[in-house]
């Protein structure tokens, strides 16, 4: 459903801190993949994903999804297919929006957002029915500004926001790094529960590799912006934490 | 009484501004210094209308467009052009400066004493009765377009327009376009700001081109005055305004009241705004809930957070 064709980005082009990432970089997802993304900082993973929804442009290269081109396509287009949540859990809800506000936004997503109330009684009963499977008591709160919940609780809601749109395909940029590991294994659970209930491919990158090894149905390590490794469906069940660390290691030397 | 009754009026008649202001400092979250240009196009705009015998509500609604037009030049320099918010604001307010001159055929000054305007006394009415006149006339516009406002937030669209100063990545995730957002807040905001200053002349009876200098910082007071001391207890950003707007014109026609000389008002309104803005919004609540006689029921979820002016990013 996603393709990248000779891809090509340079970083500072035509300066002399030129920085070539991708030099003609290729790679396919097919629809209901859950790919996870390996690597070290800097090998291209966040920069795979801001070319995939449009925060940056490529220099060379195409870019299909579900065989449409949408190489030039700006980023709030791309949005209507691609949702994405990110490390920061402020980056994926409105703070001074309450969070049925912020919800019906997001279902919102795809139609016209118009002078039509943004909140009706019909909405926040769906709504607090929605926000009942993150199970973190947030349809207690519907009126309650964004700005007052925690980390985990905002980017429970970011995920949730991100899917209850039914994109296609849905990119997780390290979205548990920043919380604490029990928060972090409750989205995560939260994340699969989504994901099969939604059935949308994801891309998710994360430098856990217990997380790597548990989730997702193929695994991709990048590195200089290379594929290195790719492994899939039975092939990843078998691989062991050792296998990817000592190809981390084998990377950094 | 007639001294306290001015008071309200030219808090009530500046509060349309103080409105205006709030959209881009509040909702948008960006300064827009076009303001000191847009407040008297819309002055000179209706003045001219006026004396041209065009009818009142054409008048303003000539002023509301002008303003509009000057918020998408602004939005047109940042979002298109990837001008800096700030200098975008200077550059539009330089441009409307030579328009206000143009648009008065050369002329820094109009007067409107024999002109028929918004607050022209009906023949039937005593002159006695022109303050409360007045007041009763802005009572109507600042709590109809304080309405207005309130509705729009909280449509699908007034929504994602607080979210473009909230959080603008988010905009796009929901598939919008953020510089079209950002274009209507500016307009809105301007539109809003131009109709204050086709009020002002309207009520004044006479057009100046520097009625907008200074403009901003007062109008800025209010709003920062009104949102310390009111964030705190959930009121809406329209309230906090007019309340600013209010507070603010009381307190400078106090500092006259005890004989300041007028020529150290805006060192006052510089004094007010650094105070407003040192105000930590617990301070306003405390302030609230003595004068409601003790009733603190203010739910700790509505704690405000702090001002965006004191650390820009």
């Amino acid at each position: 459903m996603l393709v990248l064709q000779d891809i090509q980005k340079t970083f500072h082009l035509n300066t002399p801190n030129e920085q070539p990432l991708f030099k003609s970089f290729n790679f396919n997802v097919q629809e209901g993949e859950f790919v996870v993304v390996l690597g070290s900082n800097g090998s291209g993973k966040s920069t795979l994903l801001n070319l995939i929804d449009g925060q940056l442009a490529v220099d060379h290269g195409k870019i299909l999804f579900n065989d449409q081109e949408m190489t030039h396509l700006p980023s709030f287009r791309r949005a209507q297919n691609i949702s994405r949540v990110y490390q920061d859990p402020s980056l994926g809800t409105s703070p001074q929006l309450s969070i049925v506000q912020n919800m019906s936004l997001a279902l919102n997503k795809g139609k016209p957002y118009n002078l039509k109330q943004g909140v009706d009684l019909v909405s926040r009963t769906h709504i607090a029915s929605i926000l009942t499977q993150l199970n973190m008591g947030l349809e207690e709160k519907l009126d309650v500004k964004v700005a007052y919940l925690s980390g985990g609780q905002r980017q429970a809601l970011s995920l949730l926001m991100a899917v209850v749109s039914h994109p296609k395909l849905l990119l997780l940029d390290e979205h548990t790094a920043a919380l604490d590991p029990k928060t972090s294994q409750h989205i995560m659970h939260l994340t699969q529960h989504l994901i099969r209930q939604f059935k949308i491919t994801t891309l998710m990158i994360t430098h856990q590799i217990q997380d790597a090894l548990a989730y997702g149905d193929r695994c991709i390590m990048l590195h200089e912006g290379h594929v290195v490794l790719d492994v899939c469906a039975e092939a990843k069940q078998r691989l062991q934490p050792n296998e990817l660390l000592a190809h981390f290691h084998s990377l950094s030397l | 009484m007639n001294f306290w009754l001015d008071v309200l009026i030219q808090g009530l008649l500046y509060s349309v501004l103080a409105l205006g202001v709030a959209l881009t400092f509040k909702v948008l979250q960006r300064p827009d210094l076009s303001v000191e240009g847009s407040f008297p196009l819309g002055a000179v705009i209706s003045a001219m209308a006026l004396t041209s015998g065009l009818p009142v509500p054409i008048a303003l609604i000539m002023a509301a467009l002008g303003g509009w037009c000057a918020g998408q030049l602004t939005a047109w320099l940042q979002t298109k052009l990837k001008i800096q918010p700030l200098l975008s604001g200077i550059l539009t307010m330089s441009a409307l400066y030579t328009l206000n001159l143009m648009i008065a055929g050369n002329r820094s000054n109009l007067p409107l004493f024999q002109t028929f305007t918004l607050f022209t006394l009906p023949s039937w009415m005593s002159v006695s009765l022109t303050r409360w006149y007045h007041l009763s006339l802005l009572l109507m516009i600042v709590f109809s377009l304080k309405l207005l406002l309130d509705w729009f937030l909280q449509t699908k669209k007034g929504m994602i327009l607080q979210v473009a100063g909230d959080n603008p990545k988010l905009v796009s995730a929901l598939g919008e376009n953020l510089s079209a957002y950002q274009a209507l807040g500016y307009s809105l905001s301007n539109a809003i700001i131009a109709l204050c200053g086709a009020l002002v002349v309207m009520m004044t009876r006479f057009y100046d081109l520097s009625m907008g200098f200074g403009i901003l910082v007062a109008a800025l007071a209010s709003v920062v005055l009104g949102d310390s001391l009111l964030s705190s207890t959930g009121a809406k950003l329209t309230t906090m305004a007019i309340f600013g707007s209010l507070l603010y014109r009381f307190t400078i026609a106090s500092a006259l009241a005890l004989r300041l000389h007028p020529s150290s008002l805006r060192l006052i309104t510089a004094l007010i705004l650094v105070l407003a803005l040192v105000i930590k919004p617990s301070y306003g609540k405390t302030i609230l809930t003595s004068l409601k006689g003790g009733d603190n029921h203010v739910s700790a979820s509505r704690h405000s957070k702090n001002i965006s002016l004191k650390h820009p990013k």
